[in-house]
């Protein structure tokens, strides 16, 4: 894969957090890319550090060592915008702490071009467009999030991130707030608009079986390095690393009589993490 | 949440969403005349500001004096509006200064944050340890009589709370999460507070505004009516309540307009700052909730109702519960019933909003005081409990424990597990203290941790998600239930550490023969824990089948659908099999079948009356009235 | 224990000194100064320079607190420029009326408020209702207004009480308690409701918080739940508002020794403010500074009595 032409491009990441006497490692020499177009998924559970690669791409957080490149442009933590600039948009997992309560659904929306500049009429015949494509009616432009269910607030942040006709969406655990009903909405949704736009996805997210589903392919975080990556298939169903093969084995599987004989097999779980 | 039906709104605007506010509305009809007869008051009031009329001294009230006069023949109405200058506009002042340091301060300190905000808070605790009073004595000692001076250094000093209240709302809105989405949008920080934190903080502000402007105004009459602001016969509101004091013996009524105004400004100015509060958030917070709300009339229940399973140690039945009161209430679950018997596990299912909680927490009796529960019963034991009369007994802890989704959050951050554990075994048990900590100690190695002598003396805090579940699980374990009530208590976690709280459950459970019922929305979790299922839809009761069964062949359109949009079964880059729409809100809950609106199978006949519970040749329970034909559709 | 308390005076001297200096700097940017009281308006131009020299007030602003900042660190606060008595002197003798209204005021109206804030979290209707209202209405009403009305009940048209006076507790102790009851009562009434209130809004917080839910899951009496845990959890917002209160009631007693005519530290501060004695009033906001830092250091040991988590921090 050439540089120019990946999505994302990260590199040797290393992301401290504290004051500067306790600085704690959260990330420890990550690297990982998205080509253009391409659906890759990025699992962990809490404290792997996942989440904190997600907002240096973001450029949310200052990098301790490495580089990250959104369309061959670096992100630069302090310079504010950097990110949209490069053609990079967010989802993230709260559909209820994303949207401001205080703003009409126009108002959110317009908020992610205002780099661009556009003239007002660019500004509403976009939302026309994104609303539409998420499968809202227009006239929710003048409605207040609390007017909407967890799934259509979703959606509308899915559409915000689409005002800006972006190259890539990163996605922070887009529907664990959402029941399974609705994670396959927004899931579907994912898909169609990037069978329609040709963008690339990064999913970040605990769910193994959500991410096997969405992206070609996967990395495996676990203690702020990644431990496994490959096609999302291979990952899932012939583990190479014990964090891995653990991961997969710990998640039941929706079928009783497999889950018994798998938990037959089992012997008391290998990564008992007491703490 | 309400019905997002796309028809346009006519939204009110700020003046009119105050206007509906009567309490506010005449407050601030009063100040606002109040004020104009001050301002007017050579104008308006009967009397001039020192005319005295002699002959009518020490009067009560009378057409010719309203409010009557003091012993020198003032006209106490007359003055007390001549006096509103003199004491008004010192206090405004002392508004206009508490707001301008205070806002901006609280802004900068909670949205910085860091070293800024420590350092900020310090000073504001330190000002707010200063006796206000007695600091504005030492300036009027400086500067004698002058009440502008005093009350602009009074404005500084009531200006921390000020900033301690924009500060926290501050706080809280930079945690959210569209404050990042505007930052990665590259808004400035001068835009993300002009677009998303003024919203919030204007309301604050009108109210600290008020507050502030209430306790100015005592304050300042305070002052003159120590006789440190204009001498008499100036008609300050102080000097008013002074002359009173002075005929206290002769004419106490005076004490009652003179300090009556006061308090009466004061309580307008709190009113007017609430009413304004909630004018400003209507708009996007939308009418507060408490009444109003009319729910659909409820559909009658469907008989006959299912028969509980006769072995059942625990047996909730004909459950009906509603939130709201009056003609507000909606009810949020319905002719519920569940059986546990000993030893297995009762899956509880459902999307949100169907109302699995509130069957799992009215079976321990443990609803929130928000709920009623209209009709049910639970029989523990062999002993039946009405749920709607008044303290229904259940044996909380002893016989029917409890367990919850956040562990950190269900253990008191006071208490050490040592304590808690203790505590629940001497209640349950009635045993002395060393019995109890010993017992404490053997629970805890029951749940698998591997240091309880630690554990004992640690805070919730000190405890990670896995841990504090597992502490929870002893808890309830103390007083040796014969039913356990697990309201998604593996949703928290990570999987690895789900699984070993899962085994630990089967494995107390194939020790204890305890019953549980285990609500959750994991179909991974169901396959793995689950002997029998029951499945809920808004408010109802849709199906109920052994875990075998379910997964073979689910007889419910609603199972089978929320069944088929689990990723794990789907294939790769195919579009899962998504069910639209969304599960209605109580209010909008059709007369037939709830399921219809996103159901495959509707039919006309869905629509026209309740569906009932059907209880099949087999034993298997479903509200449907195609399930024959849904059960032939294959998977 | 001896760290928390040492560790607490050392947070206080900034305080003290910031205190004192902006009171000392207040009097040095004022117009007119000390001498041209004292000398007063028939003096000479030559007798108002030596006074102004005898006084001090010649050198430098820096030296001037230096020098008032060692006699003060000494037990020394100068001497009033109305009678020329020793200040440090005159606050000794005041202090314990001072303190005698304050400490019953704040004991009694934080006592009862707490236990009326804890019976209308727990039984909530009515009561609740109740205490809204009347804190909201008290806060409202001027104190000096209620002690006024107080006065007018209980000792004008009642005489249970005298209107005013101050019996010491040596001479008669139930002479000191007479006198001293409509003042404390006066304070008590301006702040019962809305402590009471302020109590009960701490501890709604955690009465709906998950662990309490877990409480009842356990059995746990109602009646413990909301006087054991929900309390104890409150403690830190309950001791800050009781803090503050103290606060509240040292300003009011400028107020009330004014009315009641109670030889305090109030009164004296009224009327040294009167008479421009600018030595005496500093050494009342010194006074007063200095018992906000001893109050604040009770509590903070309290709360660490009440709740011992924060002591492991």
């Amino acid at each position: 894969m050439p540089g120019s032409e990946l999505a994302l491009d990260v590199e040797g990441v290393c992301i401290d957090y504290g004051p500067k006497k306790r600085r704690v490692r959260a990330v420890e020499d990550v690297s990982l890319a998205v080509a253009a177009g391409e659906t890759v998924g990025l699992v962990g559970e809490s404290g792997s550090g996942k989440t904190s690669v997600a907002m240096a791409a973001l450029g949310l957080v200052p990098l301790s060592a490495g580089r990250i490149r959104v369309g061959g442009r670096t992100v630069d933590p302090r310079q504010r915008g950097s990110v949209v600039a490069a053609g990079a948009q967010a989802v993230f997992q709260s559909p209820y702490s994303s949207l401001d309560p205080a703003l009409p659904i126009r108002a959110i929306l317009a908020e992610a071009v205002t780099h661009l500049r556009l003239p007002r009429r660019e500004v509403g015949a976009r939302v026309r467009t994104v609303l539409e494509e998420v499968g809202l009616d227009e006239r929710a432009a003048e409605r207040y999030p609390r007017e909407f269910s967890g799934g259509q607030r979703q959606r509308i942040a899915i559409a915000r991130a689409m005002m800006a006709r972006p190259r890539l969406i990163i996605c922070d655990e887009p529907t664990s707030a959402l029941d399974l009903s609705v994670q396959a909405q927004v899931a579907n949704l994912l898909m169609d608009l990037q069978e329609r736009h040709g963008m690339s996805y990064l999913v970040i997210s605990h769910d193994l079986a959500l991410v096997h589903h969405l992206a070609a392919r996967m990395y495996v975080m676990h203690r702020g390095r990644i431990v496994e990556a490959g096609p999302a298939s291979e990952v899932y169903r012939s583990p190479r690393d014990p964090y891995t093969r653990a991961l997969i084995e710990a998640a039941p599987l929706p079928d009783p009589a497999a889950q018994r004989r798998r938990r037959m097999r089992a012997a008391p779980s290998e990564v008992e993490l007491q703490r | 949440m309400s019905a997002p039906t796309l028809t346009p709104a006519r939204r009110p605007g700020l003046l009119a969403r105050f206007l509906r506010k009567p309490v506010a509305v005449v407050a601030a009809a009063f100040l606002i005349l109040l004020a104009l007869a001050c301002v007017a008051a050579p104008l308006v009031a009967p009397y001039g500001e020192s005319e005295a009329v002699l002959a009518d001294a020490s009067s009560g009230p009378s057409a010719a004096h309203l409010l009557g006069t003091d012993k020198l023949g003032y006209d106490v109405f007359s003055r007390l509006l001549h006096g509103g200058a003199h004491t008004l506009g010192p206090a405004a002042l002392a508004v206009v200064i508490a707001c301008l340091v205070g806002v901006p301060v609280g802004m900068a300190s909670g949205f910085r944050g860091g070293r800024l905000d420590r350092v900020v808070g310090w000073v504001l605790d330190g000002v707010l340890s200063i006796p206000s009073t007695i600091f504005l004595l030492a300036v009027l000692a400086v500067f004698p009589h002058d009440l502008t001076v005093a009350m602009a250094f009074f404005g500084l000093l009531i200006s921390p709370p000020v900033a301690k209240v924009v500060r926290s709302v501050v706080l809280g809105v930079r945690a959210e999460q569209y404050i990042d989405v505007a930052r990665v949008s590259g808004i400035s920080d001068v835009g993300i507070i002009w677009h998303h934190v003024r919203s919030k903080l204007a309301g604050v502000v009108v109210v600290q505004l008020t507050l502030v402007a209430g306790v100015s105004i005592l304050a300042q009459s305070g002052l003159e009516f120590l006789g440190l602001g204009p001498q008499p016969p100036t008609p300050t509101w102080g000097n008013l309540v002074g002359t009173a004091a002075d005929s206290i013996h002769q004419q106490p009524w005076l004490l009652v307009p003179t300090g009556g105004l006061i308090a009466l400004v004061v309580l307008a100015l709190w009113s007017v700052g609430d009413g304004l509060r909630d004018a400003l958030a209507e708009r996007w917070q939308g009418p507060p909730t408490t009444r109003g709300r009319r729910s659909a009339p409820v559909p009658a229940a469907a008989r006959p109702r299912p028969v509980p399973t006769a072995d059942g140690v625990l047996v909730l039945d004909g459950l009906t519960v509603s939130f709201g009161d009056g003609a507000g209430r909606t009810p949020v679950v319905q002719d519920v019933a569940v059986s546990i018997a000993a030893g297995e596990t009762v899956a509880l299912l459902g999307e949100s909003g169907c109302g699995k909680s509130v069957t799992a927490r009215a079976a321990a009796g443990l609803l929130p005081g928000a709920a009623k529960v209209d009709a049910g019963s639970v029989v523990f034991d062999g002993t039946t409990h009405d749920l709607a009369g008044p303290g229904a007994d259940l044996p909380r802890g002893a016989g029917i424990a409890m367990i919850f989704q956040e562990p950190v959050a269900a253990l008191d951050p006071s208490l050490t597990v040592g304590a808690v554990l203790t505590g629940s075994v001497r209640r349950h048990t009635g045993s002395d203290r060393a019995a109890a900590r010993a017992r404490a100690l053997e629970l805890l190695e029951q749940v698998g941790i591997r240091d309880p002598e630690s554990v004992l003396g640690r805070y919730p805090h000190e405890l990670s998600g896995g841990m504090a579940q597992r502490v929870c699980i002893a808890r309830a374990l103390a007083g040796n239930p014969k039913v356990l009530i697990a309201d998604e208590p593996t949703t928290a976690l990570d999987v690895t550490v789900q699984e070993g709280v899962l085994d630990l459950l089967r494995e107390r459970q194939a020790e204890t023969g305890l019953g549980i019922l285990f609500v959750t929305h994991d179909w991974g979790v169901v396959a793995d824990i689950a002997t029998r299922c029951v499945v809920m839809y808004a408010g109802q009761v849709v199906e109920v089948a052994g875990v075998d069964d379910l997964f073979a062949d689910a007889r419910h359109p609603y199972s089978r659908a929320l069944m088929a949009a689990n990723p794990a079964a789907a294939h790769p880059g195919e579009r899962l099999t998504a069910l639209p729409g969304r599960v209605p809100a109580p209010s909008e809950w059709p007369v037939g079948c709830r399921f219809q609106a996103r159901c495959p199978w509707a039919t006309e006949e869905c629509g026209r009356a309740p569906i009932p519970l059907t209880t099949c040749a087999d034993g298997r329970q479903v509200r449907c009235v195609r399930w024959e034909e849904v059960a032939g559709a294959g998977i | 224990m001896g760290m928390i308390v040492l560790r607490r005076l050392v947070f206080a001297i900034p305080l003290l000194f910031a205190v004192s200096l902006v009171t000392f700097t207040l009097i040095a940017i004022a117009p007119g100064d000390a001498a041209r009281v004292l000398a007063g308006p028939e003096a000479t131009p030559a007798e108002y320079e030596a006074l102004r020299q005898e006084l001090g007030l010649d050198d430098p602003f820096v030296v001037q607190y230096g020098n008032w900042l060692s006699g003060a660190l000494q037990g020394d606060l100068g001497t009033s420029i109305v009678n020329g008595q020793d200040v440090a002197q005159a606050l000794n003798q005041r202090l314990g009326v001072t303190l005698s209204i304050v400490i019953p005021a704040v004991v009694i109206s934080s006592l009862l408020g707490i236990l009326i804030g804890c019976l209308s979290a727990h039984r909530g209707g009515w009561l609740a209702r109740l205490v809204d209202t009347t804190a909201v209405v008290g806060n409202a009403l001027p104190n000096f207004w209620i002690a006024l009305v107080l006065v007018t009940l209980f000792a004008v048209t009642v005489p249970l009480f005298p209107a005013i006076g101050y019996v010491g507790l040596t001479d008669s102790p139930a002479g000191w308690a007479r006198s001293l009851t409509l003042p404390v009562l006066s304070m008590v009434i301006g702040g019962l409701a809305g402590t009471a209130k302020q109590t009960r809004d701490a501890m709604l917080t955690g009465l709906s918080a998950e662990y309490t839910l877990a409480h009842r899951a356990d059995g746990v009496s109602e009646r413990a739940i909301v006087y054991r845990h929900a309390l104890r959890n409150s403690a830190a917002p309950i001791i800050a508002m009781v803090g503050l209160h103290f606060v509240g009631a040292l300003g009011g007693t400028v107020l009330v020794e004014s009315i009641f005519g109670l030889p305090g530290l109030g009164g004296l501060a009224v009327s040294s403010t009167a008479t421009h004695d600018i030595p005496t009033i500093q050494g009342v906001v010194i006074y007063f500074a200095v018992l906000v830092v001893l109050v604040n250091l009770v509590l903070d040991l309290t709360y660490r009595r009440i709740n011992p988590k924060v002591a492991l921090r």
